[in-house]
């Protein structure tokens, strides 16, 4: 419980980053490269000549200090913490939606829509994850996607939200597939459709609520390893900006002079997707103490 | 049985013919993915562009090219086309390194689940059991690039205890080449040993309560002998099963990352780099590798288990 209430905490420091934006006076892709603050003071340069950024100064102004460009790392930091936390959580609903529909669906009439389910699952699933992630990102980022009335901007938050819900989806839909399917043969459903209940009724108010177990047990591991592989895809320049794998990926190149650049965006992260972990493992003890739930790697 | 098996190898050619496809298309069909305006440089004439697009074939309709490619990826004749360098001498360089990388790894994490495993199990509610249970959580929390680069530059870097990065061939100096697979193989490992350790424990814990445990007890043998011979023995199975699966994974391209951040040079590092230029045959080619060891080793442990148990052949 300690870490659910770690989480909210997060997701409150998310909600105020602006807040602190107008605390620091600066936002999070606002440079400052040849700029100057007062410390004590003296005039010092944000960015040194040499392009050692200038560290924390614990005040309002450069509280974590500055990245290579002069911008402000906390305000950075908790502006990744909003796109990191509405990806993972937002991209962990969908795949939800997608995998209740695909479960259900399949389970319940089988046959060849069946067959046509578990073959598109398998599709994605073959598809190494990152690679896939990667490689949507890459090719929908140079220049974005047009499907009919619908017109994804190149760097906009629904590339990685919907690279990351497609797929994760086979990791919670297969299971739920194998609950709907042992569902199906109970003696509840079988007096629903004597009752002359259509399929559209039975699995709406039948199976669905009998799945609300599976749900919950998933829910917090899908956002955890949806924000893991959102850091990943913004790691390797696919994913959004700032974000906590963009801060690491920008971070490691002035390892040397300001190794926080790239910790504190990784302890963050950790702390995250760790805090999501442990909530899940106590809801699975909880709701559902035999299931083997996995998602990801 | 038979007609079990050949199903379910047909299906897993239908799935690496739909994925060759789906990868096929990602790239053709984007926007600003023409091969040949970015193959041209920078501000080409039309009539460059042109000369490239007839010499490659994108004039060619999709399905013409799709087929084109897919005979020259398979044939080991697929060509890049940023550095022109043929894609099948490329993935078989890079073959031993990602195996080495996996391979190290997986023994890393199976030996590492095990004796955590064993150790919660044998104190299930105790201090050790929870704090190995935080530990395996903050195993499979933390994100691999992060880890391996702050391993690379504090230990490899920074205090001077392993080298940083890059990769020795087995043939050149077996020593170095090990020395080399340290910390990425440590890397990969710390993701997957947490995992490991959870489940083998719960699977200790069933077995355990299981009659023939008491029975064995009952007959006298010493609780060594027990945990050994008909504990351990039975709660290794699902285990074994899941380390094959995910050895396929990482070899599929779990390991892009740790490859990346160490300089293995692996099959994983060309898929990342040859991703990022949008380069289609070197994708295609790595995609369906990737896919098949999947395929293959799911395809394996289904039918290993429908030999097992009669009643999944009739639902498979």
């Amino acid at each position: 419980m300690a870490f659910g209430g770690l989480f909210l905490v997060l997701v409150t420091l998310a909600i105020a980053a602006p807040l602190w934006e107008n605390v620091a006076g600066r936002g999070p892709d606002q440079t400052n490269e040849t700029g100057q603050i007062e410390v004590d003071g003296e005039k010092v340069n944000v960015v040194e000549l040499d392009g050692t950024p200038i560290g924390p100064q614990w005040g309002s102004e450069y509280f974590l200090g500055a990245d290579a460009n002069g911008r402000d790392v906390m305000v950075r930091l908790l502006y990744a913490a909003r796109s990191s936390l509405l990806i993972g959580i937002v991209a962990a609903l969908l795949t939800t939606l997608l995998a209740t529909f695909v479960g259900l669906v399949a389970g319940w009439y089988r046959g060849w829509i069946d067959a046509v389910a578990r073959s598109t699952l398998d599709v994605v699933w073959a598809f190494p994850v990152v690679l896939l992630g990667v490689a949507l990102g890459t090719s929908l980022a140079i220049g974005g996607l047009q499907l009919g009335p619908v017109t994804i901007e190149a760097g906009s938050r629904l590339i990685p939200i919907l690279v990351i819900a497609i797929v994760f989806v086979p990791y919670m839909a297969r299971p739920i597939r194998g609950r709907v399917l042992a569902l199906r043969e109970k003696e509840f459903v079988e007096a629903a459709r004597a009752q002359g209940a259509g399929s559209w009724r039975i699995m709406a108010s039948e199976l669905l609520p009998n799945l609300t177990s599976t749900l919950i047990v998933f829910a917090p591991l899908m956002v955890a390893n949806a924000i893991l592989l959102e850091a990943a895809l913004s790691y390797l320049g696919v994913g959004a900006d700032p974000s906590w794998g963009s801060m690491i990926d920008d971070g490691l190149e002035k390892m040397i002079t300001a190794p926080h650049l790239a910790i504190v965006p990784g302890l963050m992260l950790v702390l995250t997707v760790l805090a999501l972990n442990v909530f899940g493992d106590g809801v699975r003890d909880a709701f559902d103490p035999r299931a083997e739930v996995r998602v990801g790697r | 049985m038979s007609g079990f098996v050949v199903r379910r190898l047909a299906q897993m050619v239908i799935v690496l013919f739909a994925v060759s496809v789906l990868t096929f298309l990602i790239f053709n069909v984007i926007p600003n993915g023409d091969p040949a305006v970015r193959m041209a440089g920078k501000s080409p004439t039309e009539s460059q562009v042109e000369a490239i697009r007839e010499e490659w074939g994108f004039d060619r309709s999709l399905p013409v090219q799709y087929v084109e490619t897919m005979r020259n990826v398979l044939g080991g004749e697929a060509i890049s086309y940023f550095t022109q360098l043929n894609v099948r001498d490329q993935i078989v360089e890079g073959i031993p390194r990602t195996f080495a990388l996996a391979a190290g790894a997986a023994i890393l994490w199976m030996l590492g689940g095990i004796a955590l495993g064993l150790l919660a199990a044998s104190r299930a509610g105790s201090k050790v059991d929870r704090a190995i249970t935080v530990v395996a959580l903050s195993g499979i929390s933390l994100p691999a690039f992060w880890l391996g680069a702050l391993l690379n530059y504090y230990l490899g870097f920074k205090l001077g205890l392993f080298p940083n990065g890059g990769y020795v061939p087995f043939t050149e100096d077996p020593l170095d080449w090990a020395y080399h697979l340290i910390l990425p193989c440590t890397t990969l490992a710390i993701l997957f040993v947490g995992f490991y350790s959870r489940v083998l424990r719960a699977n200790l814990l069933e077995t355990m309560g299981e009659d023939y445990v008491r029975t064995a007890r009952a007959k006298g043998l010493p609780q060594r002998q027990v945990m050994r011979g008909h504990v351990l023995r039975n709660s290794m199975i699902p285990i074994v099963t899941l380390w094959g699966l995910d050895f396929g994974a990482v070899v599929a391209g779990g390991a892009i990352l740790v490859e990346t951040v160490f300089d293995i040079g692996g099959v994983g590092q060309y898929a990342a780099d040859s991703v990022g230029q949008l380069d289609v045959p070197p994708v295609l080619a790595v995609t369906l590798f990737g896919a098949f060891f999947i395929v293959v080793l799911s395809t394996v442990v289904d039918i290993l288990y429908a030999a097992l148990d009669p009643r999944i052949r009739v639902t498979g």
